[in-house]
């Protein structure tokens, strides 16, 4: 009876390592357009297709984020080739869904590199993945835009091919915690994390802007992304009593069953978030009002009032259905930014060069994007300015209460 | 220390699960002596049917029924669909392999296991469900006692959780059927001379276990109000621990090592650290199986079931 309980559980527990949470799903990858029959006129014409990497969640919990990302590709990608596409073809989406997988964010990148026609990578929606796909990447000189990857150290790298079209968290953390401080008058913190890239690091700038503000009673804690009882947390949490909880959670579904949990707990603090629960679905609608005041910051304005963006939210719902969801303008402003590169970049014995790409997108000066803002890239590949906007959940949407101008790093 | 008393109501909840589905693990155990990793997705599967009752009935954010009758449906059609899913996995998974050798059943667990977890997400797809129980259960209903909450949700788990556990123990112990389980789990080859339908009995088995994995899979969903079609491999693991921490094969065993489970999980998080739950409650599981495998109820031979 030891003996074959033992050895039972010798079985799982090897067993357990390698069953991951959730398999792989084998990229999707479009039909390579059938060639076109040369025609020798004006303009270069490319003599293969051109292809874009597209890479998020697509699948897995975070499949509604990544659903958007790629409708807004669609949406941008189509919109040129309308246009009559780039240099005679049109320009194809060869979909790479990384579940926020490091590991398989990486098995992307790879299956992006290796494909010669691919001349530019659009995403990983989330910082983690981010991290595992740009020393791949760099080696083939293929560039990068990331819509919503906001993770600081991710610029520090020294990848060439890194860009970004959103603020980083080193200015996303400083506007949360200020706010707090000075808007809300927080005199304690509670800090949870789902112990990813991009929450952990995010919670370590709150937490250090809190310092330097004075703030003592911090204390962090960390859940996992496949947790679904947080009453153990929250009771905790209670007993802290602070005035303000942070959850720097990648799902907003997640961040919203915490939020119900929180209410039954009867914790009295209020819930501020990061840029990836600015999401309606998510934190407001799977809340049933548990979420009602709580607080969000974005890296990006309400896209719905910016009047560039107007052509963009009218095309997208009568395309999908649905109102653009959270990174869905940042995506399209990448894109858009990468065919434009592409477009200047030029061809080289009928094919777009990688490098050549490379630097024209690097180069992007003053873009005027559908965000409200003229779009420069740093030395380091992060956005010139930008700005950190703070909503309230009222009733059945986000209010903006708040924008911070950010100066460039 | 003030949330002391919080923790326990949070430990009892969490306890009453792991127990409910612990049940399922250490019947088919004590009677067939092989782990049905697939148990937890059986689990799983409840609460998608659970959730699936519910949605069709809420039209346009209101109950097309009372709420007692809807809580109802959703336990009646998931206990159904497991039930029947047990009944399935036994006969064509387990039963052409009962005399294999051992790692054959384990192995046929393992696939019935992805099989489930991935029909689930070839048909529901892989992105989490929010369960919207706010016109079921609404927020409001809760008691507060000197600041601690106990949410009618959580009264609702503890009771129908009591409830089924007082009703298989009763079953087990004091049926006839109850005795030719027990029969067969002890020898079956004698209990099949005493003209015990064997092949029937562990069927059954199979069918009671499923039943109460649904009925924790709804009474879960109600609670975490979010579910992915993976969940069922963490409260498989957590159930299989229950079952070793109160005996495996013992069916008060398995009630008492759902309940410590759950309760050393919430003081372990509110005391030690937050972020080391599953690290607290299989520490425990290999220190139970290097110094007492057979469990806190265990005998060293014990009757099983």
């Amino acid at each position: 009876m030891r003996l074959k309980i033992a050895s039972i559980v010798a079985a799982l527990v090897a067993l357990s390592a390698c069953v991951p949470a959730a398999t792989p799903t084998p990229l999707a990858t479009q039909s390579p357009a059938t060639a076109s029959s040369p025609a020798p006129t004006q303009p270069p014409k490319a003599a293969g297709p051109i292809k874009i990497g597209v890479e998020g969640p697509f699948s897995g919990q975070l499949a509604t984020y990544g659903q958007d990302f790629l409708n807004a590709a669609k949406l941008a990608v189509d919109e040129w080739n309308k246009k009559g596409g780039l240099y005679g073809v049109q320009i194809e989406i060869v979909e790479g869904d990384d579940q926020a997988d490091p590991a398989q964010a990486a098995r992307v990148a790879e299956k992006f590199v290796s494909d010669p026609s691919v001349v530019g990578v659009i995403g990983p929606m989330t910082s983690g993945a981010t991290n595992s796909v740009l020393p791949i990447l760099e080696r083939a000189s293929l560039v990068l835009i990331t819509p919503s990857a906001t993770n600081p150290d991710l610029a520090k790298k020294g990848f060439k091919t890194f860009h970004r079209v959103c603020p980083t968290d080193a200015d996303q953390g400083p506007a949360l915690a200020n706010f707090v401080v000075k808007d809300l008058g927080a005199k304690s913190v509670d800090i949870v994390d789902d112990k990813s890239t991009y929450a952990v690091g995010l919670g370590d700038q709150v937490e250090k802007t809190l310092k330097d503000l004075g703030i003592t009673k911090i204390q962090r804690y960390s859940i996992t992304p496949e947790d679904k009882d947080f009453s153990a947390l929250l009771t905790k949490v209670k007993a802290d009593d602070p005035d303000i909880l942070f959850t720097f959670i990648t799902s907003s579904d997640q961040a919203a069953a915490l939020a119900k949990q929180k209410r039954s707990l009867g914790v009295r603090a209020t819930q501020v978030g990061g840029d990836g629960l600015y999401d309606v679905r998510g934190f407001i609608q799977g809340a049933e009002g548990a979420t009602e005041g709580a607080y969000v910051s974005f890296i990006g304005p309400d896209i719905q009032s910016v009047p560039q963006a107007k052509e963009f939210v009218t095309a997208y719902k009568s395309r999908f259905g649905s109102d653009p969801g959270t990174f869905a303008a940042q995506t399209y402003v990448a894109l858009n930014i990468l065919l434009e590169g592409i477009k200047k970049a030029g061809l080289q014995d009928g094919k777009v060069d990688r490098k050549a790409v490379l630097e024209a997108v690097h180069g992007t000066k003053d873009y005027q994007s559908i965000l409200g803002i003229p779009i420069t890239f740093t030395q380091e590949g992060n956005l010139a300015g930008g700005t950190i906007f703070m909503f309230q959940v009222k009733g059945d949407r986000f209010v903006q209460v708040k924008s911070v101008s950010v100066g460039s790093k | 220390m003030a949330q002391i008393p919080q923790q326990l109501v949070n430990g009892i909840t969490l306890g009453c699960i792991y127990g409910l589905i612990a049940l399922g693990y250490s019947m088919v155990y004590g009677i067939l002596e092989i782990l049905n990793f697939a148990h937890g997705d059986v689990f799983m599967v409840g609460a998608y049917v659970g959730w699936g009752v519910l949605s069709a009935l809420l039209v346009g954010g209101v109950l097309a029924a009372p709420a007692a009758v809807v809580f109802a449906l959703m336990m009646l059609a998931s206990m159904t669909v497991c039930g029947l899913i047990g009944l399935a996995m036994e006969y064509l998974a387990y039963r052409p392999l009962r005399s294999a050798p051992r790692l054959a059943p384990l192995l046929a667990a393992l696939g019935v296991s992805l099989i489930l977890e991935y029909a689930v997400a070839i048909l529901l797809g892989t992105k989490p469900k929010i369960i919207l129980v706010e016109p079921l259960l609404p927020s409001s209903l809760q008691v507060d006692i000197a600041g601690t909450t106990i949410s009618f949700v959580r009264i609702l788990i503890v009771a129908v959780s009591v409830l089924l556990m007082f009703a298989l123990d009763r079953l087990v112990n004091s049926t006839r059927l109850g005795r030719a389980i027990r029969a067969t789990a002890q020898d079956r080859e004698a209990a099949q001379y005493m003209g015990i339908n064997t092949d029937r009995i562990i069927s059954l088995t199979f069918f009671l276990g499923a039943i109460l994995a649904g009925a924790g899979g709804v009474l879960v969903s109600l609670f975490y109000t979010q579910l992915d079609f993976v969940m069922g491999w963490t409260a498989g693991l957590k159930a299989f621990t229950a079952a070793v921490l109160g005996g495996i094969g013992n069916i008060r065993g398995a009630m008492l090592g759902g309940l410590l489970l759950g309760l050393v999980e919430s003081f372990g998080m509110a005391f030690i650290s937050s972020s080391y739950r599953d690290v607290i409650a299989f520490a425990i599981l290999i220190l139970l199986l290097i110094f007492r495998p057979q469990g806190v109820l265990g005998e060293s031979l014990p009757e099983k079931v």
